[in-house]
């Protein structure tokens, strides 16, 4: 789409010196709308992903974040070669994945892994915990020799803090976070740089969700790990992010440091998302600046003209329905932001 | 058949019993599971499978079991009722209906399970393939289905059988292309809903080939799916079969099938009802006894339509 102006300006503040393990750039997933059966003919295109551009620094974390349907999963599995982008590259260590054939696919997946959201529904209910933490060993046979991989994944187990005894159980046999401490001992196995944690949190009660973002944080400084953490909870990605990124209908509106975002933020749908979190003090609530969004989101097949966000925002002018604003720095805003009126609301600590 | 699928079943790995906390405990006795994974079918599925498989030894040992020769006639007695020699009496050729009726089910057994067994492995390799590829593949397998479904069951088959000419292998041939679809349609779409799963995606994501996540991670769940529809292709079988055989296009006389028996003693039906009764009862008893395990296995794969059909 916009090609040029969407190129993202980089930040000297947080290391020109650290490493990109990945680097994004233009990247567009559309999904094909059809009809007809034996021969089908495209009627339209889901912009799921529609210009991305983005870099991921060596042992960082980077939140995404965005409501449903924002694209924010469409991305991560485009990271992992799930899905095919229709434009754009993705270069992970350097190399360019998005073309890459289904061999060379199988050994980039040794430097990328992900977590998945559901526990339950990821884990194949017939296997043991073994079979499952050693499945990536079957797939990539010369990462350890048979003879060592039970003992891998006893101490894979271990690591994520599961008994080495439990090998042999069923996933039924665990609690919520304790399978997702199994997902997570999969997706460790074969020793990746870059784990993509699709809401890794969300399906788990509150009181687990904290053990297992803290096993994130411990793994991380244990394995030199980066991770894309993919989220709508934006408390839990306050916690564990170091810089965020925030998605609306395929793009990217704001990215900047956890503090940028949170105490900072200078697009108008950043603001009204920050708005939204609870707040855990009654004699606060009803006080803070509360920003209550008209209308739905429109639809990823039909968006609107110009900036995306204009129909919801109550900043739109015409300008915003005829140019689409850049993710770029801006004079009210010290990170990039897309909007042509960014300017700094503290929405989280206004209090009247 | 029926263990296998018990097996089968996530929910049911240590046969129908929660899974102790210690897993040396879990060592059950093969008595052990096979009581518990009865009782978890239930009582008329389990009575169900005792008649099939009493029919199935029936079938095997048909012979030595049979009091009379079934295909000679013997004009002493013709048309008798039931008595203490002829159980179910005699028919028209003075042959004793009782033995026609066992050895009868030789035919009606080797149909049942040739058909099956075709179906299943073509449909089922079929289906596993139309829902896992999609695309194109997928198109053109389901317009096939499509078109063969149109056509009613039982006109394909005599359309085959007067192709291929009549006789056993024949019969099966044709009622296993009139049955591949209905198998392909249900494995397909079984495939497509696991293939949905997050744990495909999952296996997918670490990089497994196509064919471990389509022979690992999908065909086990389809299995279960896939034998219950295996027990209604097989009382379909048993039920055109018999069709055919009545119609005078399939088994040939005087090799007695129960559809060829039932044809006979049309002509007597009046005065002399059990040559038509007994062989007529064989059909729907066996029948009834397949569709009673098939939905006994269909609960059990699918608790969720349990206590629907009771």
């Amino acid at each position: 789409m916009t090609t040029e102006a969407s190129r993202p300006v980089e930040q000297p503040a947080l290391g020109e010196s650290a490493e990109n393990v990945i680097e994004v750039t233009d990247l567009v997933k559309y999904f094909p709308l059809t009809r007809g059966i034996l021969f089908k003919r495209t009627i339209g295109q889901v912009r799921a992903v529609d210009g991305i551009s983005l870099q991921l620094r060596r042992g960082e974390t980077l939140g995404v974040v965005g409501e449903s349907g924002c694209g924010k999963s469409t991305f991560g599995r485009l990271l992992m070669g799930l899905e095919r982008p229709t434009s754009g590259s993705i270069r992970l260590l350097g190399q360019e994945t998005s073309r890459l054939n289904s061999t060379e696919l199988r050994r980039m997946r040794r430097n990328i892994q992900i977590v998945l959201q559901d526990p339950y529904s990821s884990l194949d209910p017939r296997m043991t915990v073994g079979d499952i933490v050693g499945e990536p060993f079957d797939v990539h046979a010369d990462v350890v020799p048979r003879k060592g991989r039970r003992k891998a994944v006893q101490d894979l187990l271990d690591v994520v803090g599961l008994n080495p005894d439990h090998i042999n159980r069923y996933p039924h046999q665990f609690s919520g976070g304790q399978r997702q401490r199994i997902g997570v001992a999969r997706a460790l196995a074969l020793k990746p740089e870059v784990i993509v944690c699709d809401e890794p949190v969300s399906a788990l009660d509150v009181s687990v969700q904290a053990q297992v973002v803290n096993l994130f944080e411990k793994l991380q400084d244990e394995f030199d790990l980066s991770y894309i953490f993919i989220a709508h909870d934006l408390s839990v990605v306050r916690h564990i992010a170091d810089r965020v990124a925030v998605m609306y209908l395929g793009k990217v509106v704001e990215i900047g440091t956890e503090k940028e975002i949170y105490e900072e933020p200078t697009h108008p749908y950043t603001q009204a998302l920050l708005s939204a979190v609870p707040v855990p003090d009654p004699e606060l609530r009803g006080h803070r600046d509360q920003i209550v969004l008209e209308g739905d989101v429109p639809s990823p097949a039909n968006p609107p003209s110009g900036c995306r966000f204009r129909t919801r925002c109550w900043k739109a002018e015409e300008i915003c329905a005829e140019q689409e604003p850049p993710l770029e720095e801006r004079s009210d805003s010290a990170h990039p932001s897309a909007c042509h009126f960014a300017k700094v609301r503290d929405v989280i600590h206004a209090v009247e | 058949m029926a263990r296998v699928d018990i097996q089968a079943d996530p929910t049911n790995l240590a046969g129908g019993m929660p899974l102790p906390d210690s897993p040396t405990v879990a060592v059950a006795t093969g008595r052990q599971r096979l009581v518990a994974g009865l009782r978890s079918l239930g009582v008329l599925p389990t009575i169900g499978l005792v008649v099939v498989l009493l029919l199935v030894v029936v079938a095997v040992f048909a012979p030595l079991i049979a009091p009379f020769d079934a295909t000679a006639p013997a004009s002493i007695d013709t048309l008798a009722g039931p008595s203490g020699a002829h159980w179910f009496g005699t028919d028209m050729y003075g042959r004793d209906v009782l033995s026609r009726v066992i050895v009868g089910a030789q035919v009606s057994m080797v149909v049942g399970f040739a058909v099956t067994i075709g179906s299943l492995v073509i449909g089922g390799l079929l289906g596993l393939v139309a829902g896992f590829v999609g695309g194109l593949v997928d198109r053109i397998l389901g317009q096939l289905t499509d078109v063969l479904l149109a056509v009613p069951g039982i006109l394909l088959a005599i359309a085959i059988v007067a192709m291929l000419g009549s006789g056993i292998r024949n019969v099966c041939i044709a009622l296993t292309i009139g049955q591949i679809p209905l198998m392909l349609r249900v494995v397909r779409s079984a495939t497509l809903s696991i293939s949905q799963r997050p744990m495909v995606r999952a296996a997918r994501a670490i990089g497994a080939r196509p064919s471990r996540v389509l022979l690992r991670h999908i065909a086990p769940y389809v299995w279960g799916t896939a034998v219950v529809q295996c027990t209604f292709t097989f009382a379909h079988a048993i039920l055109y079969e018999a069709g055919l055989s009545f119609l005078g296009i399939g088994v040939q006389p005087p090799e007695p099938t129960w559809g060829n028996m039932v044809s006979e003693a049309r002509a007597f039906i009046g005065s002399q009802p059990w040559n038509a009764i007994f062989p007529g009862l064989a059909i729907v008893v066996v029948v009834l006894a397949i569709n009673l395990v098939g939905d006994g296995l269909r609960d059990l794969a699918d608790p969720e339509s349990r206590g629907r059909g009771r």
